[in-house]
């Protein structure tokens, strides 16, 4: 076939599909008496032939069964789901040696490492000078204070008494009173003319 | 309905209430470290009142100065220590507050003596002569005044 004859394939095609006038069918029909190898070109066109429609529209396509239809859900739950979605793989074999296990310790053993060196070598970084704030008078209170220290105080409130008031007869009265370790009981001043006073009597050496 | 937020504000504030009562309870003890000296002939104007009455005593003191003043503030059934000259110390409990006699019972360990309990006119001070003498040879008087004088109202 040469390029002459591409042309009478259109022309073949053509009178496969009857779009051909009578005059032009009837050329075709002499050139196929002449070529007859070309009438298996002829039979393949009208095949799929507009003419054959009915015919290919009758023929239905093989439909998929169960089976067919689990192994497409399985592929495209592999392709499109998350892995945790998927059903559990089963379990891998026992190994004394996993590399998973082993890639843990080493990061737990660089972390360790990492905070021990932070925690060493970190730079003391001396903090920003501020300016004081000291104290006034209200923010301290002097528990405790010798009175010869009191001119030294700067600030706060000393415990100090401006004078002190001393218990008359009539103010102090005694409930309870233990000996010392001696067995040595207290005198008790008190009188009309003497303030309340507890007197513990210097032991006298013999 | 209590939110977690409001749940701490009360937790807060129930604990914070026995806090504010103890303080409202709380007794301020003064004591006074007077030193009574035989060779100095010194007396404090402070100490001028008491001088006079524990050379009756002890006629050999003639010269007395305070050494050391300490202020706490104790709960009522709470000791604490107050410290005096040398290692020694007075350690004074609040047996009770203010009664309605505007007295304060106090129970006192000073050096050289056994404890004592007894109520005193607040505001006012008890002297004890005590038998420590310190490495100068000065002798040692503790005195001990509680307040506040002023009985809490009643609340309405």
């Amino acid at each position: 076939m040469n390029a002459g004859d591409e042309r009478w394939l259109e022309y073949l095609a053509a009178y496969a599909d009857g779009e051909l006038d009578a005059a032009t069918a009837a050329r075709v029909e002499g050139w196929l008496a002449i070529h007859p190898d070309a009438l298996d070109i002829l039979r393949s066109q009208e095949a799929f032939s507009p003419r054959q429609l009915d015919f290919i529209e009758a023929i239905e396509p093989p439909a998929p069964n169960a089976d067919d239809w689990e192994e497409c859900r399985q592929r495209i739950a592999a392709a499109v789901l998350h892995p945790t979605m998927l059903p559990p793989a089963p379990p891998p074999l026992p190994s004394a040696h996993s590399p998973v296990s082993w890639r843990t310790l080493g990061g737990c053993v660089a972390m360790l490492a990492a905070a021990i060196l932070v925690a060493v070598a970190w730079p003391t970084i001396p903090p920003a000078l501020e300016i004081p704030t000291y104290a006034v008078a209200d923010d301290v209170d002097i528990l405790s204070l010798r009175d010869q220290d009191a001119e030294m105080v700067l600030v706060g409130v000393t415990p100090e008494i401006q004078m002190p008031l001393w218990a008359s007869s009539d103010d102090v009265v005694f409930d309870w009173v233990e000996p010392d370790p001696q067995g040595h009981l207290p005198v008790f001043q008190a009188g009309p003319n003497a303030g309340p006073m507890v007197v513990m009597p210097m032991l006298v050496e013999r | 309905m209590i939110t977690q937020g409001r749940f701490w504000w009360l937790t807060l504030l129930l604990l914070g209430l026995p806090a504010v009562s103890r303080a409202d309870d709380e007794v301020k003890v003064t004591v006074l470290a007077i030193l009574g000296s035989s060779v100095d002939d010194k007396v404090c104007p402070k100490c001028a009142p008491i001088a006079r009455e524990i050379q009756k005593r002890d006629p050999s003191l003639t010269g007395f100065h305070i050494e050391r003043t300490t202020t706490k503030a104790i709960g009522v059934g709470k000791s604490a220590r107050f410290p005096l000259v040398d290692s020694e110390d007075v350690v004074v409990t609040i047996e009770a507050s203010l009664d309605n006699q505007g007295k304060i019972s106090l129970t006192i360990e000073p050096p050289t003596l056994g404890a004592i309990t007894y109520s005193c006119r607040c505001g006012k001070f008890l002297p004890v002569l005590t038998r420590h003498r310190t490495a100068a040879g000065d002798r040692l008087i503790v005195g001990i005044m509680a307040e506040p004088c002023l009985l809490k109202q009643p609340e309405k």
